[in-house]
């Protein structure tokens, strides 16, 4: 079951909600257990095997963290920890290699991350109380970022977890945040989508050049609005349960230079793998031996890219972006600092390039494209741009402008005017769910990573 | 005192919120079983529509044709008498079509079906005797793009790809995606330099010299008696409004033999059923069969996929073959031949 389902939206969520708020306040952990639990199972209906998996991990991997916590020499600590991290990364090989499923299981990527980062919080912060198996399972299977995050660490998730703060006011400002998040989803990047699978259908060798620069930026639009909406309903959620979760998205593609897209891009990812993996392996303390620092930068890169998957268009996309990023660091930034435009500019058409390389996972296909993106012979005949334009238009700009800071500014104005949120809100959830009816929307594309 | 108040009311609290859960999961219960009922229901009610397919394929592959046909056609007629009378008295008279175009082909004089075509019966014996098609005498030739002049394409989406790739400044498209013979006079399209029109006010408000026709890929899934007999009164049907037009009836273009599983009839079997009674249906005097599927088909008689994303829809660049392919297949006017039975190239 998917966030932008209309089981989910008209019945899970408000049962949930109803038993939720009837509930009294320490019965409520144990209602959003189990909602979290039936949530997993409703979505996984075909591949039960999935619930097992879940279940089975999270007991395992709470043994590894009760071992950890009880260990009390640092040394066999760290071993124990290295065990359980290696384990949880060998298990997502496997199941991600497609050896023993067809399908890798809904989310997997995202739990096993939150195992690992409460195996290495635990290990280094002393000050950790003892966690219960319900508090771990909780933390891990918490419906709202089940699937595909935010990746939130423990000592947050506990802190507001314990303290909710439930209100009229919230639950109706989660709701307001659910339903941007859901139209960013269903009206914004579905109808994208319907972009580039005309230029699929066209096939990329017949497209002309403006139709290649379109479909790149639809690609881009089409990631950015799919997993930031999806991003938004998960914190819309739990905020209307009183339980804040981090922002995973902020308006990225108003940075500066790429290495701040990165940190304004998937918040979260960049986070776990500044804090579990660049850190520790001496992140950029080391001022003076900036090639450490490009070494740092490149297995931090080349995990990002095989975390997403085994494929070589996700190693090119991490190697591409890497690289921009040590470039970045060695030379560009320096000249970012006197012209800023340059480094936006960078921004706007070097990430969509980047993202392009991410959607296409036929290498042939890929080559393909990025010559049409150069290909001035085209510009003699552009009926495919044409047809595009005039079949896409409106949502392409409205995409576009979704892309500024426009509609934050306008939506931060009306905020808190409650009656005008609430008209929006139900404008959007009709009119999202409308779009659910009318066109073929599919899954998150993050669900697969 | 307050405190057992408290408690009270969060153990009833807690009671009412258990009940809600239960009920929730029967209803999510209940409703994944109806669910699943409903789309059992669905292929039950699809059944009777899709069957003489289905069995006819299957028998296809034990016995001969002739034999198969006689046993789909009882087996259609049983289904139409299990259904309701309206319906059973639609899918009799259709068989019956059925069964007369079978002894026609078993006569094997495949003439005698072009002189009398079967539009005869529906059109008005007056106007298409005004038809001037009879008396022209027509070649195959290889012909430049002027050849479009005052040439109507109306198709689906598959046309629309045709008409993206190549805008021919003198044709007119009448073209979109989800076109059918059950809706090509319905909707209205984007025609230029017009506008928006209807398909029969375009018909009425111009005289073509050529129709190229390409419809049928969107209802594969449909009862296949409802769209032989659909397809047959809209090619009747622009025949009457255009009597002097060339009218050339384009096969679907095949399907690649990758199967969606949300588009299970999207197979070329069923491309190629709806093919056959569109080559039945031209009747060589104003109405000529093309066949433009051998250049993109493979050894099976897929399209290659290499040509296509979809698996559907050709990759735009393709289409310089069917160009080509419409170029080098016109009739054009012959003084010199005497037959005007013409078959086009393969």
């Amino acid at each position: 079951m998917i966030f932008s389902d209309l089981n989910f939206i008209f019945l899970f969520l408000p049962t949930f909600f109803l038993s939720y708020f009837i509930a009294g306040d320490n019965f409520k952990n144990v209602i959003i257990f189990l909602f979290s639990i039936l949530y997993y199972i409703f979505g996984n209906l075909n591949n039960v095997i999935n619930v097992y998996i879940l279940i089975i991990l999270t007991i395992i991997n709470y043994l590894f963290l009760y071992n950890i916590f009880s260990e009390s020499d640092n040394r066999i600590k760290s071993i124990k920890l290295y065990i359980s991290v290696f384990f949880n990364i060998l298990v997502i090989v496997i199941l991600k290699s497609g050896l023993f499923l067809n399908t890798m299981p809904a989310g997997l990527s995202f739990y096993v991350f939150h195992y690992i980062s409460i195996f290495i919080d635990v290990k280094n912060n002393n000050n950790f109380g003892k966690i219960s198996f319900l508090r771990f399972a909780q933390y891990i299977i918490f419906f709202p970022k089940l699937l595909s995050g935010p990746i939130t660490r423990y000592d947050l998730f506990e802190k507001t977890y314990s303290n909710k703060d439930i209100s009229f006011d919230n639950f109706l400002k989660g709701l307001y945040i659910f339903a941007i998040g859901l139209s960013l989803k269903c009206i914004l990047s579905d109808n994208i989508y319907n972009i580039i699978n005309t230029i699929n259908v066209y096939g990329y060798e017949s497209i002309s050049i403006f139709t290649a620069w379109v479909g790149m930026y639809s690609y881009t639009m089409n990631l950015y609005f799919d997993f930031a909406g999806y991003s938004l309903m998960a914190i819309g959620i739990a905020k209307s349960i009183g339980i804040v979760l981090p922002d995973n998205f902020n308006l990225p593609f108003l940075s500066k230079s790429v290495s701040e897209f990165w940190r304004r891009w998937h918040i979260t990812l960049g986070q776990f793998f500044r804090d579990y993996v660049y850190i520790p392996l001496g992140g950029h303390c080391d001022h003076k031996n900036i090639y450490r620092q490009i070494v740092n930068i490149v297995v931090v890169w080349l995990l990002t890219g095989l975390w997403h998957g085994f494929k070589i268009n996700y190693l090119l996309w991490a190697m591409l972006v890497c690289i921009i990023i040590i470039m970045e660091k060695t030379l560009l930034l320096k000249v970012y600092k006197k012209c800023d435009i340059i480094g936006r500019i960078i921004v706007i058409v070097l990430i969509p390039f980047t993202f392009l390389i991410f959607s296409i996972e036929n290498i042939n296909n890929l080559k393909l494209y990025i010559l049409k993106l150069i290909d001035f012979s085209t510009i003699k005949s552009l009926r495919d741009f044409e047809s595009i334009l005039k079949s896409y238009y409106k949502v392409f700009i409205v995409g576009l402008l979704f892309m500024t800071h426009i509609p934050k500014l306008l939506f931060m104005k009306i905020y808190n005017c409650r009656y005008i949120m609430v008209i929006i809100t139900i404008i959007l959830i009709v009119l999202s769910c409308y779009m659910i009816n009318v066109t073929n929307s599919d899954l998150f594309k993050y669900f697969t990573f | 005192m307050k405190n057992i108040e408290k408690k009270k009311y969060h153990i009833l609290n807690n009671i009412i919120s258990t009940i809600i859960l239960i009920v929730f999961i029967f209803l999510e219960n209940l409703y994944f079983s109806v669910f699943t009922k409903s789309n059992f229901k669905n292929i039950i009610d699809n059944l009777p529509k899709n069957s003489y397919l289905y069995i006819k394929n299957t028998l296809n592959k034990f016995y001969s044709n002739d034999v198969v046909d006689e046993l789909t056609n009882s087996t259609e007629a049983e289904v139409s008498i299990s259904n309701s009378t309206n319906e059973s008295i639609e899918l009799t008279d259709l068989n019956n079509t059925f069964i007369n175009d079978n002894i026609d082909d078993s006569t094997g004089n495949n003439e005698q079906l072009i002189e009398l075509p079967t539009s005869e019966e529906i059109i008005d014996e007056d106007n298409f005797e005004d038809t001037v098609f009879t008396k022209k005498k027509l070649k195959v030739e290889t012909v430049s793009l002027d050849y479009f002049k005052n040439t109507l394409f109306i198709g689906d989406s598959r046309m629309v790809g045709f008409e993206i790739y190549m805008k021919i400044p003198e044709a007119m498209y009448f073209c979109y995606t989800s076109a059918s013979v059950f809706n090509i006079f319905e909707n209205e399209d984007d025609v230029a330099p017009i506008g928006k029109t209807k398909l029969y006010d375009l018909l009425t408000n111009h005289k073509f010299d050529k129709i190229y026709i390409m419809l049928g890929i969107n209802n594969l899934q449909t009862n296949y008696y409802s769209h032989k007999k659909q397809y047959k009164e809209t090619i009747d049907r622009i025949k009457k409004l255009q009597p002097q037009a060339i009218i050339y009836l384009i096969a679907n273009l095949h399907v690649t033999d990758v199967l969606d599983p949300t588009k299970l009839h999207l197979t070329n079997e069923n491309v190629n059923h709806v093919n056959e009674f569109i080559k039945d249906y031209a009747d060589n005097i104003q109405t000529y069969y093309l066949d433009p599927n051998p250049m993109y088909d493979d050894e099976n008689g897929n399209l290659k996929l290499e040509l296509s994303t979809d698996n559907v829809h050709i990759h735009l660049v393709h289409y310089d073959k069917f160009l080509v392919y419409l170029l080098s297949n016109a009739l054009v006017e012959d003084e010199s031949t005497t037959s005007n039975i013409i078959t086009p190239r393969s």
